[in-house]
């Protein structure tokens, strides 16, 4: 709640005229926003380009619409959210169609070697955890576990209810419990 | 593997992807450039035709002109007129329109919530444009009328702002104002660092009150909630606030330390308007009933209200020591303690700033 009044005010600090304000939203929220695109895209080439276009269009919305942003966070999602998915109509690839290599390239190109082979190995694994799930399920995990975002921010972000986006939830680990024990 | 460890994997990945150093800061660069090149207020397309709507809020305008010249603004859709209004500064001719244009934005807001931030995010704009008037008005004495303009248009919005935190007690309200008001004394600071303006004194004044009063509502929050969180973050905004005016101390003592002594006695404390008021006061009466003999007990008045003056520091410098002590206790039974203490430093603080 907090957070959401320190983004309005930062929101209504830079249509006041302060140029900075967006500066502050874009370095809270870009870290999170890059991630939430690589983990989708698995290029952390495309996944620059789409953050950038992320905060653009986020900037020009905010200048020309009157309607106010209940929660910039979620909205700032949603905008992430179109972007991947218009990348992947693109592309004519189904909804986070990854394979394995696409997952080593999500990784931190670390100076440090064995920490870079140690980052791609957790890669593989989680990679090969979750290729029998859906895309929907892969998706709602990656929001969970992986963008650390709460169940009402997800509902928001994909515009369902948040009863229903903690039964899919609910559905989407009871069905990797079940494969990661199959793998065991 | 399990899902514990899934999780944990996860969460380790996650703290390590993230986008490259360089490119952040260049996509930011690019990112404010974007942003300075486009035309930060459109009118308003959504507002309906019909005149009445807008009718009443002509009347919280004190320019009629300016109120007339927004709605033909809003109406007309005249976008180059309200960028040229974005951009103005006092003294130029769009300025009552960019002010008025504020005011429309504060009066449309339909919360209390968001009419504070409004208010909190016009007064950053205020102190932005005191900026742009030294750079392009230094020294000229039109500059200095229009300094005294904006901050005039800062004052009323923080007096604006102090009685609407009086209505919106909410937590999270609070805070913000907290935080704001820190970033506006320390801009104000700088300017005054710059420029050395008197009228900024009670700019200064009264965003600290604000603050103040903004930390009062965070106390009695935390006092009567029962989260932990609450009480923990009075006592960090508490321990923050001793720490600044510890500083405003330390300031005093320096300036005290820099300015010349009279040969012989030791560096005083120039006693404030009050101060000097009240001292000339007493020797007036003294001179009046006492001649010669009231010329020097009126000297020796002086020098006991300058040498309350000299001590006031180390009293309050003392009476904080008695609150950080209480705060490293953690106690949140004695939160209202501490706030007393930081309330009473703060006023007689100021009291020697002025």
């Amino acid at each position: 709640m907090q957070s959401q009044i320190e983004d309005n005010y930062l929101i209504s600090a830079c249509l006041a005229g302060d140029e900075t304000a967006f500066g502050k939203l874009y370095d809270k929220y870009v870290a999170s926003i890059y991630r939430y695109i690589v983990w989708r895209v698995a290029s952390p080439d495309t996944a620059h380009d789409l953050t950038a276009e992320v905060f653009l269009k986020a900037w020009q919305h905010l200048i020309s619409s009157e309607k106010e942003i209940e929660n910039f966070k979620a909205w700032l999602y949603r905008i992430a959210a179109n972007l991947v998915i218009d990348h992947y109509r693109k592309k004519a690839h189904d909804y986070l169609s990854l394979d394995e290599t696409a997952w080593e390239n999500m990784v931190d190109r670390s100076f440090n070697l064995e920490d870079e082979i140690s980052q791609r190995e957790d890669a593989k694994v989680i990679y090969r955890a979750m290729e029998l799930l859906s895309a929907e399920q892969k998706d709602l995990l990656f929001m969970k576990y992986g963008d650390d975002l709460s169940v009402k921010e997800i509902a928001q972000i994909t515009g369902k209810s948040t009863g229903t986006i903690r039964v899919a939830l609910h559905r989407a680990v009871k069905a990797l419990k079940i494969i990661l024990k199959g793998k065991q | 593997m399990n899902f514990y460890g899934y999780k944990k994997t996860l969460i380790y990945l996650r703290s390590r992807t993230k986008p490259g150093a360089d490119w952040q800061i260049r996509q930011k660069e690019l990112l404010l450039a974007e942003i300075r090149r486009s035309p930060i207020w459109q009118a308003p397309a959504a507002l309906p035709a019909a005149g009445s709507f807008f009718l009443p809020f002509i009347y919280f305008f004190k320019s009629t002109t300016a109120a007339i010249l927004v709605v033909v603004v809003i109406f007309s859709g005249f976008i180059t007129t309200v960028s040229a209004a974005r951009a103005s500064l006092p003294g130029d001719v769009f300025y009552p329109i960019k002010i008025s244009l504020e005011k429309a934005q504060i009066g449309l807001a339909f919360s209390g919530e968001k009419k504070a931030e409004l208010e909190m995010a016009f007064a950053g704009t205020r102190l932005n444009e005191v900026n742009e008037l030294i750079k392009r008005e230094a020294g000229s004495p039109e500059g200095s009328a229009h300094i005294k303009e904006a901050m005039a248009h800062f004052n009323e919005g923080m007096s604006a702002l102090q009685a609407r935190l009086k209505n919106v007690k909410t937590a999270s309200l609070s805070t913000l104002v907290n935080d704001t008001t820190l970033v506006l004394e320390d801009n104000l600071l700088a300017i005054k660092g710059k420029i050395g303006e008197t009228s900024l004194d009670k700019a200064l004044e009264t965003v600290d009150e604000t603050n103040t009063n903004s930390l009062a509502m965070i106390v009695a929050t935390a006092i009567s909630s029962p989260n932990n969180d609450a009480k923990q973050e009075a006592l960090a905004k508490l321990q923050t606030k001793v720490q600044r005016i510890e500083k405003k101390i330390d300031k005093i003592k320096a300036a005290v330390a820099a300015s010349e002594p009279v040969a012989g006695q030791e560096p005083a404390i120039l006693p404030n308007n009050d101060q000097s008021a009240l001292a000339s006061s007493v020797s007036s009466l003294l001179l009046d009933k006492n001649g010669d003999q009231g010329a020097s007990t009126s000297r020796e008045v002086l020098r006991q209200i300058v040498k309350g003056s000299q001590n006031m520091p180390n009293e309050v410098k003392k009476s904080l020591e008695d609150a950080k002590k209480i705060l490293e206790q953690k106690d949140p039974s004695k939160l209202d303690d501490v706030l007393s203490i930081v309330k009473d430093a703060g006023y007689k603080i100021n009291d020697i700033l002025k």
